[in-house]
Order: structure tokens, then C-alpha cells, then sequence
């Protein structure tokens, strides 16, 4: 149960505020006039927050859909966020450093995403590409949000649009019982069973995922393949050759729509932010990593490794598109 | 053993503090400009009605202190239109009615304590306009101790003392103290439970501190700041909470003891 859940003023009866409500039973409910009173207050600890979670639900209304950063990624497209913040708990996660607060952020107004989507797809005849799972993981909270559910039947009727949800979870009921899409690719970020243990706190395990994966696929989905970040020491390179081939060859090629690799990497500012809201997390302070160019990244025996990984992957999966820091 | 802090309690009247605590068991602090009790860590504050005096009162307590932690509790009674009178509840949302600001507290009782908008007004509120809690006090009071806290330092407790049916122009001091009294073990539990988060808080959230063999180095900010950096690294790498004891030559420059600390602390290697 929540202890508290804010809600702004002006969507206090709202359809989807009232759903969300009948799935996190509140101990407590407090109006407010907009979620940053809360959410960007500055003093507060992403950490203890973390550990003693509050709710927050509201309507975004600037920045719906934003052009995804050049420095983090090769795809051109845009990112939307539905919720900020994760259920899970991931170490090297860079909201711990992005954002003041570690409450969920639910926003519910959907029919301004919608617009704002359909307007940017307008503008362009080439493919875009919208990402969700940027500032939370796309699937994991689909009982409370309904957010696949809503959106996924908006990019079948968007002909040069594609949506891809970024996920961990294996959370697939909901998806189950929708038409598969052709415009939505389900990305599953995977990791070897040993590094999940020792950094994904709180994400099902490879074999639940794996099994999330096969059941999409069997259906009809269009599967991503993301094995990023990458958490190298030279003793996980034959785990991470383990896990591209279970992953490979858990599903015919023909469901699998990208693969993409890519390294463990952080913003100057995010790994400082983090490195202060947690000094017991032991990844923040791998000696193996160090700032280059405004980039928290490997050193260059763990580069190398990482190329290495991915020509493997290319050669298994040709189509394979690898992202490594530089 | 956890790291220290202070526990400061504001409270509007002396009898209300009767009320709650055994102020016998309390050292009274002398010649101090607002009457104030202290337990060990536990300062307990009487400022007098009103926001300005809560601020005030807060500030003071700041100079009594002598951890740099605090954690700060606003114990009083409040008026509500329907809530019954003994009703303790907790501060989710602070609103000032002068001022026009709100600010939000931590809710850190879990006992089934209802955590509620409370509006601070200049005089006492007869008719409650609105579906909130009323008093005189939180606003002045989380205005000055939110500078340098974290939400998770603030709380406010509340016991409804007035409302529609018994409201605040007919009640005596006295009356007000017995409805407060009748809470007392209520309230005194939630301390100790507001207590005992604080001091897991304060264990999560300590500041590094230089071992004694480095306190007489005079180091930069700079080069300070880098040494705690060293240290905390060793801790997460060799995960050992005990620093080693390096031997360090008296006439050794600071660059050079950074040097050897690098060099012995980096990556854990001893």
C-alpha cells in the first residue's frame, strides 16, 4: 500500500486518476496545484525516497514528445514519457541522477501525447521512430498506467511511425490481448542472470524475460533484442556469448526486428549527482570507468572486449545495430 | 552506532508540552529566549502562538544544536470542521493563508494517522471554510527548518482540539490541554517512531568524516574533497568500514599525503 498519493487539482476526478486509484489503495491522498511542487523541490534524497515510495499523479503539458539525445543513441527519433521513474532498482540507472525525486510520476493526460505524436510524425515522410521506456520502463506498470493498451492501437493507425516499448518487465498479459501491431517493436533489455543479480534489484529474472520474449513472439510481435549497458569484466565476456545465443535462439529470426548493443555509459553530471545520492553503490565506483569527454565510460581493455562482443553479435544476428561509447 | 542528530520539537504552549511530555525528565535550558527543554538529543521548544514565532523558534534551536543533522517535529493542536476532537493527524501539505505558499513535509506515521492539508492562518479560524486542518503555527515553522533539511527531516502532528460543534472561541486553555492529554501516549509513540526513521536516515545520509590521523592535515577544500572521495571508494571497494592507518611523514606536504593516499587507496589495495 501507498502511504500517500498527491494528485493534482484539476484531474482529481478523472477517469484514469479513479483506475489508477482502484489499483494503489492510498493511505493517504493530498491535492496539489502541479506535480513539481513535489517532484522538483531541490533537497531531496533519490535514495531514501526510493525506499519509502509516494505517488504522484498529473497531466504534463510542455515537452510531450522530445528528440532523443545524440550523445546516448544512434537512432534518430523522439522520446515520450508517460511516468517518470521505475519500479525497479537498477544500479547503474541514470534516473537516480536525472531526477530530484524518486516518487512515480503517473501522467494521464494521453490525448495530448496523442497529438502531439501525431503532429510530429506529420511533419516528416521518412520512418520515426518514438521511444517510451526512457524515464520509466514501458510494460512494467501497465495495470495502473493501461499505457500500451492506449497506445499501441494509435501506431497502427500511424503508417511511418513506430513505437518501441523499452522493457524489462515480463509483464505481458495486457499485450497479449491486443492485435499485434506491425508499427510496435517490444524491446527487451537483457543482461546475463549474474549481472541481473548483482545490478537489476527488483527485474525478473533472464528466464522469465526469455519466456516473455517467446510468448510475444509466438503472437505475433515484433521483438527488439537490447543487450545494453553492457557490464564488462573480461570474466562476463563468455556469459554475454551464452546469452546472445539463448537469446537468438529462443525466437525465429523472423520475429526479431533489431538488436542493438551497447555500452555501460553516463553523463558527467548524472554519475556526480549519483555518485552523491549513493555512496555504497559499487558500480558508480568500478575504477574500471572514468570520465572522457563529459562521459562516464570504460576503460580501454573493457572497449575492447565490448568490440569484440559485437562483431560476434553481428555475425550471429547480421542486422544487428551495435552503439558503443567513443 | 548510528550517526548523531538532533531531534527538535516546536511547540506552541508550555501546557501543551505538559501535556504531551514529562517535562521533569527534561533539563530546563536558563536565560534562553524562548523557554526550552533538552533530553540528551531532544530539544523541546515552546515558541508561543503564531508563525512568526514558530520561525523564530526555529531559528534558535538551530544555534542550540550541536550535530549538523536535525530533525524537526511541529507538535500542536489544530481546529477542523468535522474531525473529531482527539483526532491526531499528520501534515501532507502545508498551505499558508497570507502568504499564499504551501510547502510538503514528509508523512512518516504509518499507526493509522491521516495525513492532511493544513492551512496556517494569522488569527484563529471560526467557521472552517474549507475541508482542512487549521492552526497558527506549521507554516512559520517549515518555512525556516526546510532550509538545509531534506522532506524526510520535516514532520507535523497535529491533535484536533476545535471543530464545527466545539469550536475554538468557546474552549479554555485547560480544555485544549486535556484534549492534547488524552493523546499523550499516541503522540509520545509516534516520537519514538520518528526517532528511530531519523536515525536510519541519518546512517544513510551521513557525511564522510577524515580519520583522526588526517584532521590536522591542512588540505585545500579541493584536495579535502578528493580524500573523501578516496575513502569512500575504499569502503565500497573493499567494502570495510575501518580505514587502514597510514603512516604519514610530519614533513610531508599535503600534494604528497594526497599522492600516498591515492596510490594505497584507490581500487581498495592496502
Amino acid at each position: 500500500m501507498a502511504k500517500t498519493i498527491f494528485i493534482e487539482k484539476k484531474i482529481f476526478e478523472h477517469p484514469r486518476t479513479t483506475k489508477i486509484l482502484n489499483v494503489i489503495k492510498a493511505r493517504n491522498i493530498i491535492k496539489i496545484d502541479h506535480y513539481g511542487e513535489i517532484f522538483n523541490r531541490n533537497r531531496q534524497n533519490f535514495r531514501i525516497q526510493k525506499d519509502n515510495l509516494n505517488y504522484i499523479i498529473a497531466t504534463k503539458k510542455n515537452n510531450l514528445v522530445i528528440p532523443t539525445p545524440t550523445s546516448t543513441t544512434l537512432v534518430k527519433g523522439y522520446y515520450f514519457s508517460h511516468m517518470y521513474n521505475c519500479i525497479y532498482d537498477c544500479d547503474y540507472c541514470f534516473l537516480q541522477g536525472h531526477f530530484n525525486s524518486a516518487y512515480h510520476v503517473y501522467f494521464i493526460n494521453y490525448e495530448d501525447f496523442e497529438k502531439a505524436i501525431v503532429n510530429e510524425s506529420r511533419k516528416t515522410k521518412t520512418k520515426t521512430w518514438f521511444f517510451s521506456g526512457y524515464d520509466c520502463d514501458s510494460l512494467a506498470s501497465e495495470k495502473i498506467t493501461g499505457f500500451a493498451e492506449h497506445f499501441v492501437p494509435l501506431f497502427s493507425r500511424l503508417e511511418n511511425s513506430i513505437l518501441e516499448l523499452r522493457t524489462k518487465s515480463s509483464r505481458t498479459a495486457e499485450l497479449l490481448k491486443i492485435k499485434p501491431n506491425p508499427n510496435v517493436v517490444c524491446a527487451f533489455s537483457l543482461n546475463p542472470q549474474n549481472i541481473i543479480d548483482l545490478f537489476e534489484k527488483g527485474t525478473p529474472s533472464l528466464s522469465s524475460r526469455m519466456r516473455a520474449v517467446k510468448s510475444l513472439s509466438e503472437k505475433g510481435w515484433k521483438i527488439g533484442l537490447r543487450f545494453d549497458p553492457l557490464i564488462l569484466a573480461a570474466r562476463h565476456k563468455d556469459d554475454y556469448l551464452e546469452l546472445f545465443e539463448l537469446a537468438v535462439n529462443c525466437i525465429p529470426k523472423d520475429s526479431i526486428h533489431s538488436v542493438s548493443i551497447g555500452s555501460l555509459r553516463l553523463s558527467e553530471s548524472h554519475h556526480k549527482k549519483m555518485v552523491k545520492n549513493d555512496m555504497r553503490n559499487q558500480l558508480l565506483f568500478d575504477n574500471q570507468y572514468s570520465y572522457k569527454e563529459k562521459l562516464w565510460q570504460g576503460d580501454s581493455e573493457i572497449r575492447d572486449v565490448e568490440i569484440w562482443l559485437s562483431k560476434r553479435l553481428k555475425k550471429l544476428i547480421p542486422q544487428s545495430s551495435i552503439f558503443l561509447s567513443e | 552506532m548510528c550517526y548523531e542528530f538532533n531531534l527538535v520539537i516546536i511547540i506552541a504552549y508550555i501546557r501543551e508540552a505538559r501535556a504531551i511530555f514529562d517535562l521533569n525528565r527534561f533539563e530546563e535550558i536558563k536565560d534562553a529566549p524562548f523557554i526550552t527543554f533538552r533530553e540528551h538529543k531532544i530539544l523541546v521548544i515552546i515558541c508561543g502562538q503564531g508563525r512568526l514565532r514558530a520561525a523564530a523558534a526555529v531559528s534558535f534551536a538551530k544555534t542550540l544544536c550541536e550535530y549538523k543533522l536535525i530533525f524537526w517535529l511541529n507538535i500542536g493542536a489544530a481546529g477542523h470542521r468535522n474531525l473529531s476532537i482527539g483526532t491526531v493527524v499528520q501534515a501532507g501539505k502545508i498551505y499558508d493563508l497570507e502568504t499564499d505558499r504551501s510547502w510538503f513535509p514528509s508523512t512518516p506515521f504509518k499507526k493509522n494517522i491521516a495525513a492532511v492539508e493544513i492551512n496556517t492562518c494569522d488569527i484563529p479560524i471560526e467557521n472552517y471554510p474549507k475541508d482542512v486542518c487549521y492552526d497558527m503555527e506549521a507554516s512559520g515553522f517549515i518555512e525556516l527548518a526546510q532550509i538545509d533539511s531534506i522532506p524526510e527531516q520535516l514532520a507535523v502532528v497535529k491533535v484536533i482540539t476545535d471543530n464545527h460543534s466545539n469550536p475554538f472561541r468557546h474552549q479554555s486553555i485547560n480544555e485544549l490541554e486535556m484534549s492534547m492529554r488524552k493523546k499523550k501516549n499516541t503522540v509520545t509513540t509516534l516520537v519514538a517512531d520518528y526517532m528511530a526513521q531519523a536515525a536510519v536516515i541519518a546512517d544513510s545520509i551521513k557525511p564522510i568524516i577524515l580519520p583522526w590521523w588526517l584532521r590536522t592535515i591542512k588540505f585545500t577544500a579541493t584536495q579535502r574533497n578528493e580524500v573523501k572521495h578516496l575513502i569512500n571508494n575504499y569502503r565500497v571497494q573493499s567494502k570495510e568500514q575501518r580505514l587502514p592507518f597510514l603512516k604519514i611523514s610530519k614533513t610531508a606536504s599535503t600534494r604528497d599525503v594526497l599522492n600516498q593516499l591515492r596510490q594505497v587507496w584507490s581500487g581498495g589495495n592496502t
